[in-house]
């Protein structure tokens, strides 16, 4: 199979899940797989970074482990944790079996040397709680591992993950080092909070997806709304594109979109009027001072996007 | 290293012309790796060299690391990757293929390209040519003359011209009317190898020098140059200092502290602590905006502008005979229109040191803390005025530290009207600051400063 077919493949498997992507997706995915590499995404907020990695999990037939990222993430909660409360309970129920060890040893070397020769057993796997990352690793089928809001985590959580990405290996000191069975596919997302080290950003495929252009947008609605009539799914999709060239606190982004056509869909619309879109302006928009504004131009904004329905949609 | 397992095909060479265009992209400032340039080696074989648009797209998302270096990414893969033009024919309007193929008697192959308007050969010779004359081993655009002569040279000009004699008149001139539309085409191919491969070296001289050129004297074109400068310089001070935010230790998290041990049976082994959390420093800029002094105050602002992120907050003023504050016009517009409308405002008479602090003292005098750093960018050229730096040892005392930025060098300090005298005795710290390099490593210190406190 070539190239072309394979991305042709590829981007028909997410399509099956309800994610249209451009070229540029498929591409990276594509490399992704065949490099073994994790993927960056960059973009602004709900324009489907996060719904990437699902859809890809979902088409791929992988299971879909995440790890979601907040200040103060340290490695007992994204590696592995002891389970400290089973090994206090066993060395507690264990413990006539110890006495019968150590039974007629007269010496404490000899005494010792008898618990040396049962090894570690209370740090052995069955101990070990592993979390996301090493799930990830030990995963047998392979799978899709999910690094959401990477820019959320501290900086000593990036340093952690770099051997993560790029051997596929964590050590864990008591029992040695984890090799992954099958490497994971690897997707990070991040909002742009912070910049993000440059040794983290060499380790992977960088992605950016900017809000859809007014084709693209039109095609996700339609995927997700199948029923949506066209004059409004044109006209919408025109309006929200022209929200986005004003300089709002919060741009729309596309699951507003989606929110939005399926409030105006309960409320029974066919094309776009003035009063339902002022009605339904705080579905789109989340600050009082933006939807002043677009409240405010509506007329000329309306405007402007009938005018672009036709220039857009033909 | 990481991937030591190799197939037979990745230890085949690398070909020649993709490490061409690694250099070119490092060359444009993209810090291509030697394990990029691998992975990026293996993606163009696994998409194939077929289809330029998805070669381009894959290796955009291994070698670009943000939206940014893809612009430059891109530029730099279409001018490497454009065909040179050489149709000799497509200035003129009767297309030379239309002419009848005439005169055997020129011997000189060029020649013979020439009257035949052969444009596919003149290009593969004219690249040819160009590699034997190592075209991408141009290091400075003085040498773009010679490079272009040399390449018209190993096509076989001299050759050609020798035999010119022997054409009659009218054939002579269509031929030399052809060379002159060559002789454009191979000028355009190696500007454009200048662009691509012109070696870092040019760069990092000219940089340097920028780094050296006294502010004040600058001009526009050097200004222009000067910014890409600024914005490098910001970056590295960026990185440099971001990792040493939130260090401080606070107290004890106690539940946090149980959390961590209780497999420990409580003992409190491994011990969490509350980050204390710093109250926020503020950094107060007076600028002296008489004509001057603009160009070190729009470069010192920029720097602390593009600084944003590492120092604390900024609030900025203007003067000349009055003090305004100017703090709400860098919030969010471009800097070039926010330093603009701060010379608008701030425009006045003749300069006024003594009136312009006493503004500023009335103005926030109360906001000014201990955790407050004070700079003042001037040339102290108070026109003989009383300068009243009782004014300023109020200041003084009241922030952390005062810094004074004087773009004069310091023997002028105490020449003319020079208030520098009066105000030395309560700046904690006062340097010249003339030149970029001054400039960063004014910035340095203020973020060790910051940081160290």
């Amino acid at each position: 199979m070539t190239t072309q077919d394979e991305l042709a493949t590829l981007r028909q498997k997410l399509g099956d899940q309800n994610y249209i992507c451009d070229e540029r997706i498929a591409v990276t995915l594509y490399l992704a797989r065949s490099l073994d590499k994790p993927v960056f995404i960059e973009g602004p907020p709900g324009v489907g970074k996060t719904q990437l990695a699902r859809s890809c999990a979902a088409a791929l037939e992988l299971p879909l482990i995440r790890l979601q990222c907040y200040e103060g993430l340290d490695e007992t909660r994204a590696l592995y944790e002891w389970k400290y409360g089973k090994q206090l309970l066993y060395t507690q129920m264990m413990k006539s079996s110890v006495d019968r060890i150590l039974r007629h040893t007269d010496t404490l070397e000899e005494g010792l040397s008898r618990l040396h020769a049962q090894g570690d057993v209370f740090f052995s796997k069955p101990f070990l709680e592993p979390r996301p990352l090493l799930q990830s690793l030990e995963s047998a089928a392979g799978c899709v591992l999910l690094i959401d809001e990477i820019d959320r985590a501290d900086e000593a959580f990036e340093a952690l993950l770099l051997e993560v990405l790029s051997d596929f290996q964590v050590s864990i000191p008591e029992i040695g080092t984890v090799r992954a069975v099958h490497k994971p596919m690897v997707f990070l997302t991040s909002n742009n909070v912070r910049e993000m080290s440059d040794a983290l950003k060499r380790r992977c495929l960088h992605l950016h997806i900017p809000f859809p252009d007014a084709r693209l947008e039109a095609a996700i609605v339609r995927v997700h709304l199948p029923t949506i009539h066209d004059s409004l799914l044109t006209s919408l999709v025109a309006f929200i594109q022209q929200l986005r060239t004003l300089d709002l606190k919060k741009q729309p982004s596309v699951s507003e979109t989606l929110d939005w056509a399926r409030a105006l869909i309960l409320l029974g619309a066919e094309a776009l009027d003035r009063q339902q879109v002022s009605d339904t302006l705080h579905i789109i928009l989340k600050y009082q001072q933006d939807i002043e504004r677009v409240t405010d131009e509506l007329p000329s904004i309306h405007q402007r996007s009938l005018a672009d329905t036709q220039a857009l949609f033909g | 290293m990481t991937k030591l397992a190799h197939s037979a095909e990745d230890r085949a060479p690398l070909s020649e012309g993709f490490l061409r265009f690694m250099a070119a992209l490092r060359t444009a400032s993209l810090p291509v790796s030697p394990a990029d340039s691998l992975d990026a080696l293996k993606a163009a074989r696994q998409l194939g060299f077929a289809n330029r648009q998805l070669l381009r797209t894959g290796l955009s998302c291994i070698l670009a690391k943000s939206e940014q270096e893809r612009g430059v990414f891109e530029e730099v893969f279409d001018r490497f990757f454009a065909p040179p033009q050489t149709d000799v024919a497509a200035d003129d309007n009767a297309s030379a293929h239309d002419l009848p193929p005439i005169n055997s008697s020129l011997e000189s192959p060029l020649g013979q390209m020439l009257m035949a308007g052969d444009s596919v050969a003149l290009t593969q010779q004219m690249v040819l040519a160009g590699r034997q004359q190592k075209v991408e081993q141009i290091e400075f655009f003085t040498q773009k003359g010679l490079y272009a002569r040399r390449i018209l040279e190993a096509m076989g000009l001299l050759s050609m011209e020798q035999n010119l004699d022997s054409l009659a008149p009218s054939e002579q001139a269509l031929l030399r009317e052809r060379l002159a539309v060559l002789r454009g085409r191979v000028q355009d191919y190696v500007e454009q190898q200048f662009l691509t491969h012109a070696d870092s070296t040019g760069r990092r001289l000219r940089e340097s020098l920028l780094r050296q050129v006294k502010l004040s004297n600058a001009d526009a074109r050097t200004i222009e140059q000067m910014q890409p400068v600024i914005e490098r310089m910001a970056r590295r001070l960026r990185t440099l200092y971001r990792h040493s935010r939130r260090k401080q230790k606070g107290r004890l998290d106690v539940p946090a502290t149980l959390r961590a041990n209780n497999g420990l049976d409580g003992l409190p082994f491994h011990l969490r602590w509350r980050y204390r959390h710093r109250k926020r420093a503020h950094l107060f800029v007076i600028c002296d905006l008489s004509g001057s002094m603009r160009r070190s105050v729009k470069f010192m602002l920029m720097l602390l502008y593009a600084l944003q992120l590492v120092l604390p907050k900024i609030r900025s003023f203007g003067f000349v005979d009055r003090l305004n504050e100017t703090t709400d016009l860098f919030d969010g517009e471009p800097f070039e229109q926010a330093m603009q409308k701060m010379i608008e405002r701030c425009s006045g008479g003749s300069t006024d040191y003594a009136r312009s602090l006493a503004d500023f003292e009335n103005l926030c005098g109360n906001d000014l803390t201990s955790r407050s750093t004070l700079i003042i960018l001037g040339d102290g050229r108070n026109n003989y005025a009383n300068p009243e730096n009782q004014r300023l040892a109020r200041l003084y005392r009241r922030c952390r530290r005062l810094i004074w930025l004087n773009p004069e060098s310091r023997y002028l300090w105490f020449s003319g009207d020079s208030a520098m005298r009066d105000y030395l005795p309560y700046c904690h710290q006062a340097n010249t600051c003339s030149t970029l390099d001054q400039l960063e490593r004014f910035a340095d210190r203020l973020l060790a400063a910051h940081y160290s406190a």
